[in-house]
C-alpha cells in the first residue's frame, strides 16, 4: 500500500482520474456496483448520502429526505448520519481512500480545501455546469467556489447570535428590549449585572475558532493572505494584525473576569454557564436557536435574541458557519445516478427543503427563496426570535474577510487559536500569545505545501 | 506422555492465534512504521515521503518532550497510588469474614465500565460551578477558611487532580481482584504461625504478605503502566489537553494529532509511545525476575 501512495504523489492537479491511490485500490469495488446497479436499472436508482449531524438533527433529515423520495419514487436515498463534523470528515475521507466514499457528503465548511485537495471530490460546477447560483443566499454561497472553481453547494448555514436572560436584564435594571450591540456594551452590561449581583459573570461563549474568526471578519480583515486563500495557497496569517488585538484586548482585558470561561471547544458547558445563571448572556450558533430556545424555555428563562456584537457600530457580517455538500468522484457511477444525485442536490438545496430546514433548527437556508416560503407561511409573526438571525443576514457584505477562509490548514489553525485563545486566559500576555500563534500558523501553512502532495 | 503426536497438530492449533495476532497487532505496526515515514494531509489521502523527519522534528520539540515527561509522571501517579490502595483496600477485604463478595464486588464494579463512561461521570462530578463534588469540597474547605480554584479549565494542578484520580479510580478494581486473589492463596498454616508469634498489620503486610504475593504485584505493576500509557484519552478529551495543554499527556496528544488528519505525524508519535512502553515492560520483568518470589527454594 505504501508504494501505491508514493505513486500518486505526483499527479494531484489532473481532474478526470480520481487519484491514483483511490483509483488502483477501490477498482474492484467499483465496477461490482457498477454492474449490480446497471442490472437494475428499470426499478429505480439508489444514491447514498452521509448527513454529518445525527442526534437533534437526525429528525429533521429523515423527513427532507422522505419528501424527496415521495416527489421520486423512483430514486432511493440510502443516507446515514454521521455525527459531527470531525466524524463526517475522517469517515468520508477514510471510506473514499477505500473506494467505499458515499455519493453525497456533508462536510463543515472549514473542512473546504482539505476536501478539494484530498482529490476525491468532483466540482458541482462540472457536474451541474447550468446551475445558476445565484439562486443561492451569498452568506452561504461564499465557501463553496474556490479559485474560480464551485466545488461544492451551501446546504446548512448558521452565524453567531448573542442569547441573553431577560430576568436577569430586569432584575440588574436594563432593558431587557435593548442588548448590547458592541464590545464596549457587553463589557457595561457585564459589569452592572456582576454589580447587581444578579449572576457571577456576564457573557459566556465556548473557546472555539468560530468567534476569533467572525470578530476578525467584521472588521474587515482576512485570516490569510491571498484574500483570504480564495485566489491561491496562502502563505501568511494576519493574527498579528491590530484586528487580532482588537479583540483580544477586549476579551481578556476589559471583559476579563466578567466573562465565564467554559474551556476549550466546550459548547456544552458554556450552555449550562447560561441555562444555570451563572452568566447572564451567551454566544452560540444559529444554528442551535431551535434546540437552546426548547432547552432554555424547560429551564423557566425568558430568552432574548441579539445580533453579535462587535468592536464598533459596524456590522459586516462574518464568515458563515455550518457546511456543505460534496459529491465524490467515480468513475463507475451511471448516467442515471448522475442525474438522481443532480435532482437529489436541486432539491435539498432548494427553496422548499430549505425553509423546512431553517424553521426546524435555526440554520439560515441556503436558498433565497426559503425567506419568502417562511413569511407566506407566518413562521416570523409566530417565532419573532428567529427574525434577528435573518436580520443580520442582511446587513452581511460580500469581500474577502467576509467570503470563507480558504487553507487546507483551517482544521489545525482552529486547534492553534483555541489553545493560544486558551492561554491568554491561563494569564500569557495577548501580545506574545498572538505572535505565537502567528508563527504557528505559518509554520502549519509550511508544512501542509498541498503542491507538494 | 507427549502433549501432541504430531507436529502438524500443534501447528494447526496455533494458527488462529499467529493469524489474529498478526492480523490485529504486527500488521497495524507494520503500517504505523511506514506511516511514521510519510507526510500526509486529510487522514492519508494524499501522502509524500518524508523519511525520519517526522522523529527528527519530534526530538526537538518542546511540546513533544512535555508530553513525554508527562505521560511518566502520569503513569508514576496513577500506578503507585492504585496499587496502594488497591493492596489496603485487598487486604481489608481479605480480613472480611461475613459478605465478603459482596465488598469484593462493591470494590471491583470500576473495572467494568469503560473509561468515557468514567469521563462523562468525572466531568459531570467536577463541574467547576455544580459539580457535586467540587462544591462539597468548596463547602467544607470554606469552613475551615481555605478558597481554592477548583475549575479544572484554569487549574492546572485541579486538572491533574482530575485526570489522575479518574484514572486511579478505573485502575484499582482491576488491581483488587488480582490482590485478592493472590492473599486468598495464601497458606493458611502461615496465617497461624503469624498469630501465634503475634505480628502486628504493619509487619505481616511488609514482610509477609507482600512478598508472599509479589508475582501478582509484578504483573500489575506492568499491566497498569501500560495501561495508564494507553488507555485514558477520553478522560483527556473532556480538558482538551488541560489548561495550557498541561495534562496532554502522550496518548491524548496522538489522538489530537490522528485528529487533525496528520496520520504520518500521529503514528510517528505512536511508534515513540510503542518504543517507550515496550522499554519500560521489559524493565519491569527484568526486576521482577530478580525480586519476585516465585516460590521454591
Amino acid at each position: 500500500m505504501a508504494a501505491t501512495l508514493a505513486g500518486c504523489s505526483g499527479n494531484s492537479g489532473s481532474e478526470g482520474d480520481g487519484g491514483g491511490s483511490t483509483a488502483t485500490e477501490s477498482g474492484g469495488d467499483d465496477t461490482a456496483t457498477g454492474t449490480t446497479t446497471g442490472e437494475v436499472d428499470s426499478g429505480g436508482t439508489t444514491i447514498t448520502f452521509w448527513p454529518a449531524w445525527g442526534g437533534y438533527y437526525e429528525d429533521t433529515f429523515s423527513t427532507m429526505i422522505s419528501n424527496f423520495e415521495d416527489e421520486h419514487p423512483d430514486i432511493t436515498v440510502d443516507w446515514s448520519a454521521q455525527g459531527s463534523y470531525a466524524e463526517s470528515r475522517s469517515a468520508v475521507f477514510t471510506a473514499a481512500k477505500a473506494g467505499n466514499a458515499p455519493d453525497i457528503a456533508h462536510l463543515g465548511k472549514n473542512a473546504t480545501i482539505l476536501a478539494r485537495d484530498t482529490g476525491f471530490f468532483t466540482p458541482i460546477g462540472d457536474l451541474m455546469p447550468d446551475l445558476d447560483r445565484s439562486q443561492y443566499l451569498g452568506a452561504g454561497r461564499a465557501w463553496s467556489t474556490v479559485e474560480g472553481t464551485t466545488w461544492s453547494l451551501p446546504f446548512n448555514n448558521s452565524q453567531i447570535l448573542l442569547y441573553y436572560n431577560k430576568n436577569h436584564f430586569r432584575e440588574a435594571g436594563l432593558d431587557p428590549e435593548q442588548p448590547p450591540t458592541t464590545f464596549e456594551e457587553v463589557r457595561q452590561y457585564s459589569q452592572q449585572i456582576v454589580d447587581e449581583g444578579v449572576a457571577d459573570s456576564g457573557i459566556s461563549w465556548p473557546n472555539v475558532n468560530w468567534w476569533p474568526m467572525s470578530w476578525m471578519a467584521e472588521q474587515g480583515q482576512v485570516y490569510f493572505n491571498e484574500r483570504n486563500g480564495m485566489e491561491g495557497e496562502p502563505t501568511e496569517t494576519y493574527f498579528d494584525s491590530e484586528a487580532a488585538r482588537t479583540l483580544y484586548d477586549w476579551w481578556m482585558n476589559d471583559l476579563g473576569d466578567l466573562y465565564h470561561y467554559p474551556g476549550k471547544n466546550d459548547w456544552g458547558a458554556s450552555e449550562k454557564a447560561f441555562s444555570q445563571g451563572q452568566a447572564s448572556m451567551h454566544m452560540n450558533s444559529s444554528g442551535g436557536l431551535a434546540y437552546l430556545l426548547g432547552g432554555f424555555r424547560e429551564q423557566g428563562i425568558e430568552i432574548g435574541v441579539g445580533r453579535l456584537p462587535t468592536p464598533n457600530e459596524e456590522h459586516n457580517g462574518h464568515a458563515a458557519g455550518g457546511a456543505q455538500v460534496w459529491v465524490t468522484k467515480k468513475d463507475s457511477r451511471t448516467d442515471a445516478e448522475r442525474e438522481a444525485i443532480r435532482k437529489f442536490l436541486r432539491n435539498m438545496t432548494g427553496a422548499e427543503q430549505q425553509a423546512l430546514y431553517s424553521k426546524s433548527t435555526g440554520y439560515f437556508p441556503a436558498h433565497s427563496g426559503s425567506v419568502d416560503v417562511l413569511e407566506e407561511q407566518g413562521f416570523f409573526e409566530e417565532n419573532p426570535l428567529y427574525r434577528t438571525s435573518f436580520d443580520q443576514l442582511e446587513a452581511w457584505t460580500p469581500g474577502p474577510a467576509t467570503g470563507g477562509v480558504f487553507s487546507g490548514t483551517l482544521p489545525r489553525t482552529a486547534t492553534a487559536v483555541v489553545d493560544e485563545t486558551d492561554n491568554m486566559w491561563q494569564g500569557k500576555s495577548v501580545d506574545d500569545a498572538l505572535s505565537d500563534l502567528d508563527s504557528t500558523a505559518e509554520e502549519q501553512l509550511q508544512f501542509y505545501e498541498r503542491r507538494d502532495l | 506422555m507427549e502433549a501432541y503426536q504430531k507436529k502438524w497438530q500443534a501447528v494447526g492449533l496455533l494458527v488462529p492465534t499467529i493469524v489474529a495476532v498478526g492480523a490485529f497487532f504486527y500488521w497495524p505496526l507494520v503500517r504505523a512504521l511506514q506511516l511514521s515515514r510519510q507526510k500526509t494531509i486529510g487522514f492519508g489521502a494524499r501522502s509524500t515521503e518524508y523519511g525520519w523527519q517526522h522523529f527528527t522534528t519530534l526530538a526537538t520539540n518542546p511540546d513533544f518532550q512535555y508530553s513525554v515527561g508527562a505521560s511518566f509522571a502520569y503513569a508514576g501517579i496513577v500506578v503507585s497510588i492504585s496499587m496502594v490502595l488497591g493492596l489496603l483496600v485487598s487486604l481489608l477485604i481479605y480480613r472480611m469474614e461475613t459478605y465478603q463478595s459482596f465488598y469484593l464486588v462493591a470494590a471491583i464494579f470500576t473495572y467494568a465500565l469503560s473509561f468515557a463512561v468514567t469521563a462523562t461521570l468525572w466531568k459531570t462530578l467536577f463541574n467547576p460551578s455544580v459539580g457535586i463534588f467540587t462544591e462539597t469540597l468548596r463547602g467544607v474547605l470554606g469552613l475551615v477558611g481555605i478558597s481554592l480554584n477548583l475549575d479544572y479549565t484554569t487549574n492546572p494542578l485541579w486538572a491533574w487532580v482530575f485526570v489522575a484520580s479518574g484514572g486511579v479510580w478505573k485502575l484499582i478494581g482491576y488491581n483488587i481482584i488480582f490482590m485478592v486473589a493472590a492473599l486468598g492463596n495464601i497458606p493458611e498454616t502461615i496465617n497461624e504461625t503469624m498469630r501465634l508469634d503475634g505480628l502486628g498489620w504493619v509487619k505481616k503486610l511488609l514482610f509477609v504478605y507482600v512478598p508472599m504475593i509479589s508475582p501478582t504485584l509484578a504483573f500489575l505493576a506492568i499491566v497498569n503502566t501500560a495501561n495508564s500509557f494507553f488507555l485514558t484519552y477520553p478522560i483527556i478529551e473532556v480538558l482538551q489537553g488541560g489548561p495550557s495543554n498541561t495534562v496532554n499527556i502522550l496518548i491524548y496528544d496522538i489522538y489530537a494529532t490522528f485528529s487533525d488528519g496528520l496520520i504520518g505525524r500521529a503514528s510517528a508519535k505512536s511508534i515513540v509511545l510503542f518504543v517507550i512502553v515496550g522499554g519500560l515492560t521489559g524493565i519491569q520483568l527484568w526486576i521482577s525476575d530478580k525480586f519476585a518470589h516465585y516460590g521454591g527454594a
